[in-house]
């Protein structure tokens, strides 16, 4: 079990984590908060890139700091942006990092070859990844991160940059390896945790929001998702007396999902995580957010 | 294993070829300094036709100067090369004394052809003191090519650490790598593998250079000639070929590009930048202060300051210092306690660079 006790992370006089504590078991764990709320410092935290102002990281009741190596080998990071080299081909790069996690070579190549066929890029594995699309390139950071089949698996924006197929097939990935390992998944892109997590994390102020399940946090909202159907000149108007979290246009009709106490006649819809993250965040990068 | 990659990684960069072709562009100038070459040349061709030469009576005599006679005369019987009698002599002519001492004059031997007079008339009469030392001149033209090799070096090691490493700061390489399990000890590596290619470079550099050099110039056999009749007092401890001492020079030179290779690469920082580019200039300045006097730029009293001087206990060193007053210690101690502190700072940024904490 990874666990974190009383974390607080200061840049000088900011604080990015307030006295952060929270436990992570086996499965997927949606990190979801907006940009600059300190996501990515939390997942460098954990991936001993950077250090607590006080507080403690721990492992299977170890403090990661003290297990230093040992912890490493059991984690698999990927950056929000992660490095390359260009000139390298795919199967060049994988290998490389193999011999950083000190994984033996035959045993590496092997193991390279599995995932580079588990992200789909077997057939341009000689290819240099200078010639690389933005997805594959991602997809092999993926692997990359999964190359000492890690027992905790940390994964910042992952997604960013694959199409709508690629990230379907990541989350499957995922769904498959979350089953005996600690998979945290820190993106703010709702619909990537919304159909994998067993549980989802938002960050407000630097603390922990929530760590619930997707009904639970979705149950927050319960009775409070409507959507109106109104002429589409109104929409203006609506708006801005009421917290929209979408627009759809039929023709002269449009339908307006909002989020109210009341809906004041309009028909409840069931809420998804995507209004909860709207509405929590809904006027701030993160810092102001309100509660529900 | 994980150096094979970092070398690799150097090795693909394109900016490695590109640059080798511009420095070979630029010594092949160096290379062709048609003054020397054709002192060289000349040199190269009385040595294969004539041997080694050995001073006689019946010389001695032939010469008319009767200072010069006597001057001469001191030498009966001791191995010398024809040119270097000349050059003797027309020094002494000169400036009316002779500079070598007894272990020198073991050195020379018997003159036993008649070609030398011949030679010696021809040199004075002309009064080219250079156009008589081969031998001198060879290892000039070496030499300069050498250093010349070694700076570039510095220069590669330097733009090739900032690129590397400003590409991984960007790139945020960094992440990937220190988040698993060895890759805190990657600096060294990146170290090591920094030196290996510069040395290689250079190594690279200097042969096509040399082929180039000896395709334009001839004159193999000079290579064996002792390097002591030219530089008497250089190496006192050391009684090597002008081919040897080339050689040692070169070796010098390549420690020299280890060792600055590696602080280059201690001085980075995060971002490769700025303050990698200004410690290096330093840097270099202090090590390749041998090259830049070779170009005239340094007096010779800053050269006392340089590893080769204190390895080789340069002349003109000891004797600018000795005139100026300045080395109350004595070269060696004064050399020794600047170095000593080079190593000093440079142990402190090693140690910062290898230890700090990662990001």
């Amino acid at each position: 079990m990874l666990s974190v006790k009383n974390v607080t992370m200061k840049y000088g006089n900011h604080t990015v984590l307030d006295n952060l504590s929270i436990d992570f078991e086996n499965g997927v764990y949606g990190l979801l908060a907006p940009n600059g709320a300190g996501k990515t410092t939390f997942m460098k935290l954990l991936a001993t890139l950077h250090f607590a102002s006080s507080g403690k990281v721990m492992w299977n009741g170890e403090s990661i700091a003290a297990l230093d190596e040992k912890y490493r080998d059991i984690i698999g990071y990927l950056p929000q942006q992660f490095g390359y080299y260009k000139n390298y081909t795919a199967e060049d790069y994988l290998l490389y990092l193999s011999a950083l996690k000190g994984i033996p070579r035959a045993t590496a190549k092997q193991r390279v070859s599995e995932l580079l066929s588990l992200v789909a890029l077997s057939d341009v594995k000689s290819k240099k990844m200078k010639k690389f699309s933005g997805g594959m390139v991602q997809r092999v950071g993926i692997a990359s991160a999964l190359l000492n089949n890690p027992k905790v698996l940390l994964l910042d924006e992952p997604t960013a940059g694959l199409d709508p197929k690629e990230r379907v097939r990541f989350r499957n990935i995922l769904a498959g390896l979350s089953k005996d390992r600690v998979v945290i998944l820190s993106t703010h892109i709702v619909s990537d945790v919304e159909s994998i997590a067993n549980r989802i994390v938002m960050l407000q102020n630097g603390k922990i929001y929530c760590n619930e399940t997707v009904g639970e946090v979705c149950g927050r909202l319960d009775g409070k998702v409507f959507e109106a159907e109104m002429p589409a000149a109104e929409t203006s108007a609506f708006s801005r007396n009421h917290f929209v979290v979408s627009e759809r246009f039929e023709g002269n009709s449009a339908f307006v999902r909002f989020i109210a106490d009341e809906g004041d006649g309009c028909a409840p819809k069931s809420a998804g995580l995507e209004d909860v993250f709207l509405y929590l965040y809904r006027d701030s990068e993160g810092e102001n957010a309100d509660t529900l | 294993m994980l150096i094979l990659y970092e070398l690799k990684k150097q090795l693909e960069q394109p900016f490695a070829y590109i640059f080798l072709a511009i420095c070979f562009a630029v010594n092949i100038f160096l290379c062709n300094n048609s003054y020397s070459n054709s002192a060289i040349k000349s040199q190269s061709k009385l040595v294969s036709e004539t041997g080694t030469f050995y001073m006689t009576e019946e010389i001695a005599q032939s010469i008319e100067d009767a200072k010069m006679r006597s001057i001469a005369q001191q030498y009966v019987g001791k191995e010398i090369s024809p040119e270097d009698a000349a050059a003797i002599l027309l020094d002494c002519s000169r400036f009316g004394s002779y500079r070598f001492d007894e272990e020198f004059s073991e050195h020379i031997a018997e003159i036993s052809s008649e070609q030398l007079a011949k030679r010696l008339a021809e040199i004075a009469e002309k009064d080219e003191l250079s156009a008589v030392n081969g031998g001198a001149e060879l290892f000039g033209v070496l030499s300069s090519i050498v250093w010349a090799v070694a700076i570039e070096s510095a220069i590669f090691a330097l733009l090739m650490t900032a690129k590397i490493l400003g590409h991984e700061a960007v790139s945020q390489t960094a992440s990937v790598v220190l988040s698993t399990r060895t890759g805190r000890r990657i600096n060294l590596v990146k170290a090591a593998a920094s030196v290996i290619i510069s040395i290689a470079f250079q190594s690279v550099n200097f042969l096509l250079c040399c082929t180039l050099f000896f395709a334009l110039c001839p004159c193999f056999n000079l290579l064996s000639a002792p390097f002591a009749l030219d530089y008497p007092t250089v190496i006192p401890w050391l009684d090597t070929t002008v081919g040897g001492y080339f050689m040692l020079n070169f070796l010098m030179s390549l420690l020299l590009t280890a060792i600055f290779s590696l602080m280059s690469f201690c001085c980075s920082g995060k971002n490769g930048g700025i303050r990698q580019f200004f410690l290096s200039i330093i840097l270099a300045f202090i090590l390749y202060i041998p090259a830049f006097f070779k170009l005239g730029f340094i007096s010779p009293f800053i050269r006392c300051l340089t590893p080769t001087a204190l390895l080789f206990n340069q002349p003109s060193c000891r004797f600018s210092v000795s005139q100026s007053g300045i080395a109350v210690f004595g070269t060696d101690i004064f050399a020794i306690i600047f170095w000593t502190a080079v190593c000093v700072v440079g142990s402190v940024f090693a140690y910062k660079k290898f230890k700090k904490s990662p990001l």
